[in-house]
């Protein structure tokens, strides 16, 4: 198994810079049993990408400040990712800050996100 | 490598972990005390009488080249950080330093007239004599002019500020150009004097050293410690007693130089600036080349510090007679090209002190804004600027990052805050003259003043939702674990040892993007390394992002409760306001229990603390992977349901709680669903409020909840099965087992694996124990 900090690090640099593209492509990686908490409102399963594609804007700019992750279980391979960054929305003047955390669970060669909580702390 | 072995390696490289706290630290520290603490140092660690009491600068230019007699002062200098290797121009520096040193040492030791055998000294034999005085300035002196002929004053004539190495690599020549204040040198100060000493000792002292006969008019001391201003009777008398510096009184070495005659500037303090007049509006390449080296000298890289003040007493800025903020001549172009340098060789400057340059404007810095638009810290302390005028060409507002700036010891400042109601008054102007700025004078800016910008604040392009809880019992369980997490972790961390499983993992990491006030419509103000705010803080920075190297990034994880506590006993004090009521909404969780191949509880923070021992807010985030008490592990001897196996924290700068702080009004819109309000604790924002999940979408399927109000919907309880690694048949177990005695779906679970998968067993356990079943079993 490659390193935990090059998985989450790929991840996270996969995740915002697909969102920031086209976030309908983030799609296969949240499985049907997968959750979101998306500042307190919960989703799961194909809800989760549905969510994401109906926020309100059209274009968004994700700038990954940092990176945390850790092994979120001695036996097994989940994997616990914490994020915190800015982001720009549309014609939005001001980046927002946000925090995010991700709980990665091994499926095969790859993860899959079980666990998303996102939150905006405000920037102004 | 499995996840197993993956973890075992971390584990073992955490543990070899060592760290360095840094103490927290005021960056203008400096400028409070009135002097770097490293030239306190260096003060102290000197040789006895050996380089003086300001001889920081030299001992750090000694320290470089005495190679063979290392000692205190190295120590000063690698302290400063290290001079890079390969920089040809900061070793040519040194080598200025060094023969300057051994010119003035041969003097000292072999007599004058061995001057000229100084290392060094024959280069100048090739220079024409008319160069070297006009440099000098004393072409109209007739005796110089007949010495000038002489062999001892072409090498290393004492006050030749510029050693013969300056010469070889300087073959600009003559930079400095004419001085026409000459006339008025008939003065010099004289430094390092010991205050007990009485003046009249040192006045015949200086008239029998002096290698012609001088008058002494008059002598007296300055304000200033140490040095004293000594009238001569005219400049050729001057010019023999400036040859004397670097002569030993009373053991220590005196330091003289020329000062402007009292008769022309009453000022002894000012005049005592006017040292070397140079009347060219901008250096030249030479003095170029010198400024160059004294404002490396002066940083401090790895502080992204810049010790830029009292200049004007730097020995090097002294010897090489070096004017570096020309108050005579408004017009000068030094500032400017300052400013380009501090651009050129500090390029993350962020931490900028001019303190005491006797500034009275700083029309110099009129392009500071553009050469280091990242400054975080500027003190302008001890100047002489007069009102809020004389600030305006700094451009405070250009200066989008400025933190913190210190004008103590300005007239304006003094002259302000004196007046009735003056300090509001004064702090609301240099406000709006500096908006970013968060301390002023050493002083953090009251809230009011601060919080003035988020008029400006965005627009959330969602609507904010309180946190989300899966159910009561997992809120109330996550409540009592923060409300003894954060009390412990603010009064007693190493009481927190038996919340942490033997394999716990807690990590730190830092986001230091401030506060936008950047370019609209960009990330301006990128994410900054070595923020100074969170100085110490930073040696528990675990930031992927920025940490690349793969043993850093395994080292910094800290594994196990020994390693987490000894952590905790580094990181800065917190208080996080837990005694605050609910409706100040100072935190936001989320919790919800979690997944196989164990379970577990998910909690993360929102929120913010203050750090003790600098008063400041932070907002932080935080993620706890609660998992439960091991039978027989120190948590649950400690009567503990659950323990920390993931701690995760962010803190970054303090946003407040503005994202969810009207979490109220949506709530009020929507009907209430907590079954029972939970107690107003410090947690208060752990909302009671259960959000409607999605309606089941299997159409027809009646929904579980009607009937069973402790059971989640199909869609739910599906997850849960999921979750929790259950095959069908185990899963059919626990729901018909919570049908059967009421329990939620966590409890059925539990008492079914407590009894091997027995049905009935399960049964009689659970009979047996009915009573002491907390009510949260039976919701959902």
């Amino acid at each position: 198994m490659a390193d935990i900090n090059a998985i989450a690090k790929s991840f996270v640099d996969f995740y915002y810079s697909t969102f920031d593209r086209n976030r309908a492509e983030l799609a296969p990686l949240y499985k049907e049993f997968s959750m979101m908490s998306f500042e307190g409102q919960q989703f799961r399963g194909a809800d989760i990408v549905e969510k994401l594609q109906s926020l309100p804007f059209q274009r968004v700019q994700h700038q990954v400040v940092t990176v945390d992750a850790q092994p979120s279980n001695p036996q097994a391979g989940p994997l616990l990712v914490t994020v915190t960054g800015r982001l720009l929305v549309d014609d939005e003047q001001n980046p927002q800050h946000f925090s995010q955390t991700f709980q990665l669970v091994p499926e095969g060669t790859s993860y899959f996100v079980f666990n998303d909580i996102f939150r905006l702390n405000y920037g102004f | 490598m499995s996840g197993n072995a993956q973890f075992n390696s971390l584990l073992s490289s955490a543990l070899s972990a060592s760290f360095q706290p840094q103490p927290a630290q005021s960056p203008f520290a400096v400028s409070a005390a009135a002097q770097p603490p490293a030239a306190a140092a260096a003060r102290t660690a000197g040789p006895a009488g050996g380089r003086g009491p300001s001889g920081f600068r030299a001992a750090v230019a000694a320290a470089a080249n005495d190679r063979d007699r290392r000692g205190p002062a190295d120590r000063v200098h690698d302290r400063l950080g290290p001079r890079t290797a390969g920089d040809g121009r900061d070793s040519r520096d040194a080598r200025d330093a060094r023969d300057s040193r051994d010119s003035r040492d041969s003097r000292d030791s072999r007599g004058r007239r061995e001057r000229h055998g100084a290392p060094g000294g024959g280069r100048d034999d090739r220079r024409p004599v008319v160069t070297f005085e006009d440099r000098d300035g004393d072409l109209s002196m007739g005796s110089d002019s007949a010495r000038a002929a002489g062999r001892e004053r072409r090498s290393g004539t004492p006050y030749g500020r510029r050693p013969p190495a300056h010469q070889h690599g300087q073959p600009g020549g003559n930079q400095d150009g004419p001085r026409p204040q000459l006339a008025l040198r008939t003065a010099v100060l004289v430094r390092n004097v010991d205050p007990a000493t009485p003046m009249a000792d040192l006045v015949k002292f200086i008239t029998n050293k002096a290698r012609s006969p001088v008058a002494i008019s008059e002598a007296r001391w300055l304000q200033q410690p140490k040095a004293i201003i000594v009238e001569l009777k005219d400049a050729d008398q001057a010019r023999a007693v400036r040859e004397l510096s670097g002569i030993f009184f009373s053991g220590v070495k005196l330091e003289i130089q020329y000062t402007t005659s009292r008769q022309t500037s009453p000022d002894a303090s000012a005049a005592e600036n006017d040292v070397s007049m140079s009347t060219s509006a901008a250096p030249q390449t030479g003095q170029l080349d010198k400024l160059r080296a004294l404002v490396r000298s002066r940083y401090v890289p790895e502080a992204r510090r810049l010790d830029f003040d009292r200049i004007q007493e730097d020995p090097f800025v002294r010897q090489e007679r070096l004017r570096v903020f020309d108050h005579s001549n408004p017009t000068s172009k030094i500032g400017q090209v300052l400013c380009k340098l501090f651009q050129e060789i500090c390029p993350e400057l962020e931490t900028l002190s001019l303190a005491g340059n006797r500034l009275r404007t700083l029309d110099h810095f009129s392009t500071l804004h553009e050469r280091i638009p990242n400054l975080v810290n500027l003190s302008l302390q001890d100047n002489l600027l007069s009102s809020f005028r004389d600030l305006e060409p700094l451009r405070g507002k250009e200066l989008r990052l400025l933190r913190e700036f210190v004008l103590i010891g300005n007239p304006v400042r003094e002259r302000e805050v004196t007046k009735a109601g003056g300090e509001i008054k004064y702090t609301s102007n240099i406000k709006r003259m500096f908006p970013s700025i968060q301390i002023l004078d050493m002083q953090p800016m009251i809230e009011e003043i601060q919080f003035n910008v988020m008029a400006a604040s965005a627009k959330l392009p969602v609507s904010v939702k309180p946190g989300f809880m899966d159910s009561d019992s997992t809120a109330s369980m996550a409540q009592q674990f923060l409300q003894m997490f954060y009390t412990l972790f603010d009064s007693n961390r190493a009481g927190l040892e038996d919340l942490y499983t033997d394999t716990a993992i807690f990590t730190l990491s830092i986001n230091q993007t401030r506060l936008s006030s950047g370019k609209s419509g960009t990330f301006q103000g990128e994410p900054r390394r070595n923020e100074r705010t969170f100085e110490a803080w930073f040696p528990f920075n675990r930031n992927l992002e920025r940490l690349k190297q793969a043993d850093k990034r395994v080292s910094m994880a800290h594994i196990g409760p020994k390693d987490i506590i000894a952590t905790f006993g580094q990181i800065p004090g917190t208080r996080h306001p837990l005694t605050d009521p609910p409706e100040r909404r100072r935190f936001l969780v989320e919790a919800f229990p979690g997944v196989a191949p164990s379970n577990y509880i998910h909690i993360t923070v929102h929120g913010e603390f203050t750090e003790v021992a600098t008063s400041e807010k932070r907002s932080f985030d935080r993620t706890f992977i609660l998992v439960p008490a091991a039978p027989g592990s120190r948590a649950a001897r400690m009567n503990l349901p659950c323990a920390i196996a993931n701690d995760a924290w962010i803190v970054r700068y303090y946003t407040g709680n503005y994202a969810w702080s009207d979490i109220d009004k949506d709530q009020e819109a929507q009907p209430p669903m907590a079954p029972q309000p939970l107690p107003a604790s410090l947690i208060g924002t752990v909302s009671p409020t259960v959000l409607q999940l999605p309606a089941p979408p299997m159409a027809g399927a009646t929904p579980a909840t009607q009937q069973w109000p402790q059971l989640p919907d199909p869609m739910t309880l599906e997850q849960y099965r999921i979750q929790n690694g259950l095959h069908e048949q185990q899963h059919a177990m626990v729901i018909e087992f919570a049908k059967a005695t009421g329990l939620n779906y966590a409890f059925s679970l539990m008492c079914l694996r407590e009894m091997s998968w027995s049905f009935e067993a399960a049964g009689q356990a659970f009979l047996q124990a009915k009573g002491n079943i907390p009510p949260e079993a039976f919701q959902l």
